[in-house]
């Protein structure tokens, strides 16, 4: 095992026996451990994690840490590296042998992986401080985590189904983005396409046999729609993009994956265009606007839908 | 010096056809250039100098110069009148600017013992692979281990179309000498006189004294076999090294429009691409160290002034996911912990009462392929798992789906990839690897009994072997249960939206399954520590402690007793939140108080220096060394101690 970084205070180990936490999924409150897989997860899918903590007792805690009188806290996250999202819940540490925490990660907003971190953390600090006990609030004094893949049809694009007004297209509409929350450096989960659960004949029709020949092509076509509206929105905010220079890094950032994208389907052959300034050019000149989607369509024709 | 031809003379008995020699290896499923980087990666492995060691091997690309097109059609392959057609047909293979192909290996015995058939000699690599037609059972039991070339020396002719290789080595005579040797062998009727010949031609020296036709040749040696092996494009083995090189003129691996890509660089690039994902697909495990981690095969294909290294874990995916597998039946034969970054779930293998083998799966979200040079290779064996290809009850495209099942015995090459159950998880797939690992009271019969249920290319188990069917059927049980667990299909996903999700999701992301930690993160340490390359990081523990009323940490690193000398070095970073490091405020320097030995009471004791890097010195060999920094900043420390032998 690789050595952790040490903290320049006295800490518990995770397999401490004063402290230890069980961590359940879901209503059936399946128990989950590192590296286990959800199973049938989907993009319509809750997330509710519920971490139990049993404790050794409140004092011997504090003895063992050298916090006499401090208050100490208890922190669970539940953190999504490719969307970024993070959702936080916490309490103060009791008298109670046993706490218990939960977190809830709406559809849509998380896939892939995710990290469950459960956190003891000083609240405030001791009046009678040694020399190596914590001294600043927040500081991580015991930590336990695990990573849980989701499996399934992830919110790999995050899609949710939505029923179209007739001011959006009523029932014969098929789907359309929403960028209203969405930002190049937020997480991409803040952007949505919505599908139109009126529209019976894209939604049960086409997605039911997605192989079949002519569904193929519809899909194609789907898939093509989408990524002409993702370029216009890359377009619209090009000024972001050259800023940017070579890229959003923050990996599971919006401006990440369109990057991404761009990338791998604005390209002649193996070699990718340069983003700002096509896409400067996109924005002005319809002629090369064009040409950019002429582009896109061959390479998203390369593609295969299953 | 110029090397002459010497024939096998048909006998009035008869002879064999040379065709049989060709088919040796049966009709493998697999395509030629993975057989032929099997059995010369096997070869090289078999024929190791230590049974621990590493290897070397490479196999590079050349075309000739003029100048050694000219050498070695005038010195290795000279014009003689009863083999001109053999000699004319040879010599059109060596114009410049025709390739050829060598592979070359080190740190291995080389073509040792006699170079006559019927001299005595405990190792007989040369008469092996030279001389004899199949596996030299006397070799293989007086060596102890393999480097004897069974059927697998074939495949030099079979990927030459002129069916000539040169054969340079670097190894040790009968007596126990050092030789360097050098020989042409042809396996070829393109003869005047095709009744007088067998077709099989060695080029080499004939003895002094002796006529052609009243005998045979023997190898160049000495000086003047390793000058002739650079002028026509070897490279010379150093003065205390051994290793065999093998040329191979007019290469040929049945490759689409093959003749065009040997004609331009681009081309030859892109099978030595082919040649690199090839021998990684095969020999992955073995550059990893085998199950035991004892010997590594270090390998590269070099090209066009290229070298392109086999590495498990810069593969091309999926690769690496067998890699983590791997990975993960290493740690557990060495009775470690398995990586906790890793989604790889053991199981064991079991049959009759008794262990067979350990059995590692990897699940992952589907990724989307990179490019891979296999399109060169019709119905390439691979192809279902690596490139999308085409659905024809639907007439729709199929994406490459990874649901196999990596089947590894000891020698460390991948003998089959096994396709099982597709995953039936929208968007997931797997891999698996199954290493022959039996612990029971029958371990050596069930691995005699596996290994002798290969064909000759080694690339398949043998249904009819009761053990190999057993393994088969048990491991395909237990990825079918993983891949298909009953509460997955129960509850299959149906939702439309994620339908929708998962046919948007490459058009952004490359799908790969292992994401960034949170917490503490960064870190460092662990490894290595004895391995044979020049730098490594040591192994080390850390405490908390007051010194001189303030919070100090103190680390304690065992120097291992095979290091003499060399150069530890720290460093000490800030660990960030959510994983990462930067540099701390003043640098290492600022925070680093001391290197101390270590009193028998565990204290820091006498100092041995006060920057943060430490000249070791063969005093120091074995024992533990103390080094105390400040703990006077907020973020918790990492510390990184690098051994440099070289220091």
């Amino acid at each position: 095992m690789a050595n952790l970084p040490i903290k320049p205070y006295i800490t518990l180990p995770a397999n401490h026996h004063l402290i230890g936490a069980d961590f359940h999924h879901g209503t059936a409150e399946q128990p989950l451990s590192n590296r286990q897989f959800l199973e049938g997860f989907s993009v319509a899918s809750q997330v509710e994690i519920d971490a139990r903590v049993k404790l050794g007792g409140k004092n011997m805690l504090t003895e063992a840490l050298q916090l006499e009188g401090a208050t100490l806290g208890l922190s669970l996250s539940l953190h999504c590296p490719s969307t970024r999202f993070r959702i936080t819940s916490e309490c103060e540490l009791g008298e109670a042998r046993q706490q218990s925490l939960k977190v809830v990660a709406p559809p849509g907003m998380i896939s892939k992986e995710i990290t469950l971190s459960l956190k003891l953390t000083l609240e405030k600090s001791s009046p009678k401080p040694t020399k190596l006990c914590a001294k600043n609030i927040g500081s991580v004094l015991w930590e336990d985590s695990i990573r849980i893949q989701l499996e399934g049809t992830g919110a790999t694009f995050p899609t949710q189904e939505h029923e179209f007004r007739p001011d959006e297209g009523g029932e014969n509409a098929g789907w359309r983005f929403d960028f209203s929350n969405a930002s190049l450096r937020g997480h991409a989960s803040r952007l949505r396409l919505l599908v139109n659960k009126r529209n019976k004949n894209f939604l049960n029709g086409v997605l039911e046999n997605p192989t079949k020949a002519g569904n193929s092509e519809a899909l194609r076509l789907f898939r093509y729609a989408v990524a002409c509206a993702l370029v216009d929105f890359c377009a619209a905010n090009h000024e972001e993009f050259e800023q940017a220079g070579h890229g959003f890094k923050d990996e599971g950032s919006l401006g990440h994956h369109l990057v991404n994208f761009l990338k791998t389907h604005i390209r002649h052959g193996n070699v990718a265009l340069p983003i700002g300034s096509y896409l400067k050019t996109y924005h002005t000149d319809i002629e090369y606007r064009e040409k950019i989607r002429a582009i896109l369509q061959s390479n998203i024709q390369d593609e295969s839908l299953t | 010096m110029t090397l002459s031809i010497s024939s096998e003379e048909v006998r009035p008995e008869g002879t064999f056809n040379i065709q049989v020699f060709l088919d040796l290896l049966g009709r493998p499923m697999i395509d030629r250039m993975s057989v032929f980087l099997r059995e010369t990666a096997q070869n090289a492995w078999d024929a190791r100098l230590k049974p621990e060691g590493d290897v070397d091997f490479s196999v590079e690309i050349g075309t000739f110069t003029t100048a050694r097109s000219k050498k070695i059609k005038s010195e290795v392959f000279p014009v003689t009148a009863y083999a001109a057609k053999l000699t004319e047909n040879i010599h059109s293979f060596c114009e410049p600017g025709k390739p050829y192909v060598i592979v070359r290996d080190a740190n291995t015995i080389g073509l040792a013992g006699p170079t006559e058939a019927n001299a005595p000699g405990r190792r007989r690599n040369f008469t092996s692979f030279i001389r004899n037609v199949g596996q030299d059972e006397a070799a293989s039991t007086a060596s102890g281990r393999g480097g004897t070339f069974g059927f697998g020396k074939t495949v030099f002719f079979r990927v030459s179309k002129a069916r000539t290789f040169i054969a340079y080595s670097r190894t040790e005579d009968a007596e126990g000498h050092t030789v360097s040797r050098l020989m042409g062998v042809s396996l070829s009727r393109v003869n005047d006189t095709l009744h007088q010949y067998t077709g099989r031609h060695w080029w080499g020296v004939a003895p002094a004294g002796q006529e052609r036709k009243q005998g045979f040749n023997q190898p160049l040696t000495g000086k003047a076999a390793d000058d002739l092996a650079e002028a026509i494009g070897f490279t010379r083995y150093a003065e205390k090294s051994s290793g065999t090189s093998i040329m191979v003129i007019g290469p040929e691996f049945g490759l689409s429009e093959e003749q065009d890509l040997w004609e331009s660089a681009e081309g030859r690039g892109r099978i030595a691409q082919l040649m690199q994902e090839t021998l990684t697909f095969w020999y992955w495990p073995r550059s990893m160290g085998g199950g035991e981690r004892k010997g590594r095969l270090n390998a590269s294909i070099h090209a066009e002034g290229k070298a392109l290294p086999i590495s498990a874990t810069e593969a091309k995916y999926p690769i690496p996911v067998f890699a983590d597998c791997f990975a993960a039946l290493q740690e557990k034969l060495g009775g470690e912990d398995p990586d906790p970054n890793l989604y790889v779930k053991i199981f064991e293998i079991k049959g009759r009462a008794q262990r067979l083998g350990l059995l590692a799966i990897a699940k992952r979200a589907y990724r989307k392929r990179e490019t891979h040079a296999i399109d060169l290779v019709e119905n390439h064996p691979l192809r279902a798992m690596i490139q999308a290809g085409d659905d024809e009850k639907n007439g729709a495209e199929t994406n490459p789906s990874c649901h196999h099942v990596a089947l590894i015995r000891e020698p460390g090459q991948v003998v089959r990839y096994l396709p099982t159950v597709e995953c039936t998880q929208n968007g997931m797939e797997y891999a698996a690897v199954f290493l022959l690992a039996p612990n029971g009271k029958d371990k050596d019969e069930i691995r005699e009994h596996i290994k002798k249920s290969e064909p000759p290319s080694h690339d398949d188990w043998s249904k009819e072997e009761r053990w190999a069917q057993l393994i088969v059927s048990e491991v395909s049980r237990c990825v079918a249960s993983f891949a298909a667990p009953p509460s997955a299909t129960q509850g299959s996903i149906s939702d439309r939206a994620g339908k929708i999700s998962l046919l948007l999701g490459n058009l952004w992301d490359s799908g790969e399954g292992r994401g960034g930690g949170d917490g503490g993160g960064g870190g460092g340490g662990g490894g290595g520590g004895d391995g044979e390359g020049k730098t490594s990081t040591c192994k080390w523990e850390q405490e908390l402690t007051l010194h001189a009323g303030k919070p100090h940490i103190l680390y304690t690193i065992q120097i291992s007793p095979k290091i003499k000398k060399g150069t530890l070095r720290c460093s000490l970073k800030a660990a960030l939140y959510g994983g990462g490091s930067d540099e701390i405020p003043g640098g290492t320097k600022k925070s680093f108080i001391g290197w101390f030995a270590k009193n028998d009471d565990g204290k820091p004791g006498k100092i041995l220096g006060k920057t943060p890097t430490l000249g070791i010195t063969e005093a120091m060999s074995g024992k533990a060394i103390m080094a105390l920094a400040k703990a006077d900043i907020d973020a918790a420390i990492a510390a990184t101690f690098n051994l440099d032998r070289n220091g």
